[in-house]
Order: structure tokens, then sequence, then C-alpha cells
């Protein structure tokens, strides 16, 4: 048993590194290991340093990306006991997305806060889907549907922000529809503070994380602040996945992919599942990314949208099998 | 613990208890009994801090229960909740470990009294070969001795249990009757729980509350609550009542 989580851990951190230097070499320049190598240490091959600035800050994003929105995921579920709680799907992301887009055009000198101004707008979502879906506890569908309907508000009005009258005159669209082209080292520098420090947080709070598996009247009864834990953790996502949105616009469905993956193969103990989930949502986004440029070169497909390709259907199998669940019970 | 004159309501819906006023003896067994909807689970989430009520005080150890922060709150007091739930995967043991969070703080941990605590938890359930063995492997009454193992584990003068027995068969009911028993005999714990059954609650209690429509309607010694008009009143059926050698008092319903 234990074997096994031991493996599945080591077998996705294989194929991440895998799935890394591949990314590194493919697309419209290609080099071989040994050219990559030498040329990062002694910079003096032209291909590299082209690799250097515009490849490698994609990548680095993108695994940031995709292990914040997974471990975004991961303590959504811990806190709202709930499988199918994702940033993208509750309208997190959206809200984050409203308020770093509104923030970024009235300041645009604060661009290293922007994941500040993001979390304002996750935080207000994450609290309305909360307060709203929150009935002596949270029924799982009420939590989704009400999550989609304030995930069409925070869009509309992102998408009303960015209209102005016609979509011509406005320069941030190509923010919202997340390529992670066109990155650079200072958007690699913003994702890797503040998802680093997210995630660092996220990790310490797996104890925790723990005790919210237990219903909440038996946490209380052996003193645990349960509010106050959900209100903490609530906060190390929300910051998780608003950095990810600022940084590489909306990607849904990584959040219950990759923690439910983790469930099957390490468990539900969180001190394993949130550094899995972080290696396996690394993994799953670099994958789609590096398959979104390569596929079709020159042209390319974002990562956003190969998400929601295996996304959709993947929450109706999960919605499904719930029900079966129920049926047996 | 004394309750005095409390009372309780769900936002807007009426009183769920409404002018209580008790005493819990000490170092005896209580349960709280009456028909379906009374309040009695009410009544002991009140006492159990986990509902606030709406008016008046409840004191335990000549301390107002709001004013124990929470974790000496649980040094003092441990409650069996029903139909609780845990992680599938989740070990015996480490979830009997979370019995001793309430000794835990962010420096001091005492090692040696943590695992004692948590081997007389395992010891006195009987759970010592399940004690590595996954949640979802056990059976119901194993899983509700680990409930209460858990709550043994904090090492309370006070335990609560809200139905202990509902779920389980008869030889499990025993089960953890006998085993609240033994509790309260050796090491003199205070014990309130709610059963339903009332001749489990004649045999295993000393002294009975009765709630009904949210009152508490008659409090007493067990053999003084239980007679045949009491059992009209609460319960609108009527009874015989039976003393035997063996059995001790109990009680038959006969007819509506």
């Amino acid at each position: 048993m234990r074997n096994r989580k031991i493996i599945s851990f080591i077998v996705t951190l294989i194929l991440l590194i895998a799935v890394l230097l591949f990314s590194m070499m493919a697309g419209s320049i290609r080099v071989s290991f040994g050219e990559l190598i030498q040329g990062l240490f002694t910079g003096n091959n032209e291909d590299v340093i082209v690799i250097k600035d515009l490849r490698m800050p994609r990548i680095i994003i993108a695994m940031f990306a995709g292990a914040a929105l997974a471990v975004a995921g991961v303590l959504l579920q811990a806190i709202m006991r709930n499988p199918l709680a994702d940033s993208g799907i509750i309208g997190i992301s959206s809200g984050a997305q409203f308020t770093y887009i509104f923030g970024v055009t009235l300041f645009p000198t604060l661009f290293f806060w922007s994941p500040l101004f993001a979390f304002i707008g996750g935080g207000i979502a994450c609290f309305l889907v909360f307060s709203l879906s929150w009935k002596s506890g949270l029924h799982p569908l009420r939590l989704i549907l009400i999550g989609v309907a304030i995930n069409a508000v925070f869009t509309g009005l992102t998408e009303s922000f960015n209209f102005r009258g016609s979509y011509s005159v406005t320069s941030i669209s190509s923010a919202t529809t997340s390529t992670l082209s066109m990155k650079t080292w200072n958007d690699v520098e913003i994702m890797v503070i503040f998802g680093g420090i997210g995630l660092v947080l996220a990790f310490l709070t797996f104890a925790s994380c723990n005790l919210l598996a237990l219903q909440d009247k038996t946490a209380k009864s052996l003193g645990v602040p349960v509010m106050r834990l959900r209100i903490y953790i609530a906060a190390v996502a929300v910051l998780l996945a608003a950095t990810s949105s600022a940084i590489a616009g909306m990607i849904a469905f990584i959040g219950i992919l990759i923690p439910h993956i983790g469930r099957q193969l390490v468990g539900n103990d969180h001190k394993l599942l949130i550094p899995f989930s972080a290696v396996a949502g690394a993994l799953l986004l670099l994958l789609a990314d590096t398959l979104g440029r390569t596929i079709i070169a020159p042209n390319e497909i974002p990562a956003s949208i190969i998400m929601a390709i295996i996304g959709g259907p993947f929450l109706i199998f999960l919605l499904r099998r719930e029900d079966k669940l129920n049926e047996t019970r | 613990m004394k309750l005095d004159n409390i009372s309780f309501s769900y936002k807007g819906t009426g009183n769920q208890l409404s002018n209580i006023s008790a005493e819990i003896i000490k170092g005896k067994i209580t349960t709280i009994i009456g028909p379906n909807g009374s309040g009695k689970s009410t009544l002991l989430g009140v006492m159990s801090r986990n509902l606030a009520p709406s008016q008046g005080s409840i004191i335990m150890d000549g301390k107002a229960i709001q004013e124990y922060n929470a974790k000496d709150f649980a040094k003092k007091l441990a409650m069996v909740h029903q139909e609780n739930g845990a992680p599938n995967d989740l070990i015996v043991e480490k979830l009997i470990h979370y019995g001793r969070i309430p000794y835990r703080s962010f420096l001091k941990q005492d090692k040696d009294k943590d695992e004692q605590a948590i081997e007389f938890a395992i010891a006195r359930t009987n759970l010592g070969d399940k004690r590595h063995a996954p949640f979802q492997q056990l059976s119901g009454g194993e899983r509700q001795r680990v409930w209460l193992a858990l709550a043994l584990a904090q090492r309370t003068p006070i335990l609560f249990l809200d139905e202990p027995t509902t779920y389980l068969d008869i030889y499990y009911q025993l089960e953890i009757l006998e085993l609240v028993k033994q509790l309260n005999e050796e090491f003199n714990m205070t014990i309130v729980m709610v059963l339903h059954d009332i001749n489990q609650a004649i045999r295993y209690s000393d002294y009975l509350m009765v709630m009904k429509h949210g009152e508490l309607v008659m409090q007493g010694a067990t053999e003084d609550v239980i007679s045949k008009k009491s059992m009209k009143e609460i319960y609108n059926v009527d009874v015989v009542l039976k003393n035997d050698q063996e059995t001790g008092l109990y009680v038959i319903p006969i007819a509506k």
C-alpha cells in the first residue's frame, strides 16, 4: 500500500522531468539534449538563448500554474468537503481575472502586485459561493450550481470591461483566453514568488486539511477552531488560484482532475496528497501546453482549451459516478 | 454541571428547547429520553457547546462553558456524535490520535502521555487487532468503538454520547453500553447520553431526564421517573412494568 503511493509519486516526478526536457527541446527551434545543457551553461548557443528567452518562461509558468491550480483544488475540496470544487468551475478564477484586469488597467505600474489584485476578486467570489451555498453544510450540487452562476457573472463583467464598444480597442483579451505564449521572465518572477509562497503555505496546512475531513461537530469537540481553519485554507487556495489566473489566464478542470487521480493513487492523507497534486498538476499543464504548441505547429492550441476538452467529459464522469455511489448506499 | 434556564432556537423556527434547568450529577450516568423530535440531541448539543443557547447559562466546575477556551473545554468534556464520518483510508490508530489534539500546542507535545492515553483508549475499546486497519474495513460496531476510543483518548472526566446504539445490532448495542458502564464504574466518569430504547435507559442509567416538545418534563433517579403514568404521559402508550430478579425493572408497551 505504502509502496504503491511512493512509486506513484516517483513515477509522476520522473514523467514531469521527462516532459520538461522534451518541452525545452521540441518546437520550431529544435536542439539536442547535449546542445541544450551546454548552451544553458555557456550561453553561446544562439538557439538556446532564444529558447531561454521564449520557451523557458512559459514552461516554468505552465508548471507553477498547474501545480497552483491542482493544489488550490485540493484545498477547496478539503474545506468544502466536496470533490467537485475547482477554482475554475466555481468562479474563483474568473473573479480573480476581473479584478486583475481592472487593477492592471488602472495601475499599470503596479504590475508586480497583480496577483494581489486578482486575490481580491478571487476572495470575493470564494466568499459569495461559500455563503450562498452554505445551508448547514455544503450540498455538492448546490455548490456547483451557485459556482457556475458566480462564474458567469464575473466572466460577463470581465468581458464587458474588455469589450468597451468593440474588441479591437483592447490589448488584454489575450490574457483572458490564456495562451501561455509571450511570457517573459518578469511574469516568471511574479508566478514563482506568489505561487511559491502559496504552495509552501499549502503544504503547511496538511494537518488541518486532514482534520476538516472529519465532520465539523467531531472536529469542534476536539477543540479545533473549524471556521478559522477554513478561512485560512480558503485564503491560501484563493492566492494560488488568483496568481495563476493573473499570470496564466483562465484554466479550468486541473483542480478536480488532479486531486481525484491523486486520491486514487496516494490516498486521502493531505501530507502526501498536496505534494503529489503539485507535481501532477505541473505535469498535466506542461504536457497540455507542450502538446498544444507542437502537434499543429506552427499554430497553437492554448493549454486552457486542451484542458477544457479533457476536463468536461471528466466532470460528467465524476458526477455520474457520484450518482451511482449514492444509489448503492 | 448545572443548566440554568436554557432555551435554544434554530433561526426563526421557534424554540427547540425552552427554559431547561437541571443538574448533571458527577460520577453518575444520566440518560436523556423522550419521543422523536423532542429536543434530546439538541439539548446534548447545547451542553457540549456545539450549539449556542439563545438564553440561559451552563456552569461546569464553577465556570460558564462559553468561557472555556476550546482546547481546555475538550480536556474536560468529550463527545461521541451520531452519524460520524471519516475518510475511507484513514488508519484507526491515526484517528484515535486526534483525541490528543486538545493537549497539543505549538511548542509542546507530551509524547509519553499521548501514547499512554491512546493505549488506554485502544485497550478499553478492544481495538488492539484493528489499530492498523483502514476505517472502511470496520463493521458498524467497530466504528462506534473507534469513535468512543477517540473520545477516551481525550482523557476527560465527562463523556457525552448521542444515540450511541443507533444503527447497531443488539449485540453491539450491549457491547457499547457495557463499555460505558465500565468506564463509569472504574474511572468514575460522568456520563450523559441520549438513548431511544427505554429499557436500555433504565438498565444503564442512574438518572433520567425526560424531554417532550423541547421541555424537560421530568427528571430524577431512574426508578422514580419510570411509572405507568409517566410512560403514558411521555410516549402516549400504555405499558406494563415488570420487575424481576434477572432483568431488573423493564417496560413492555401494550397498546396505544
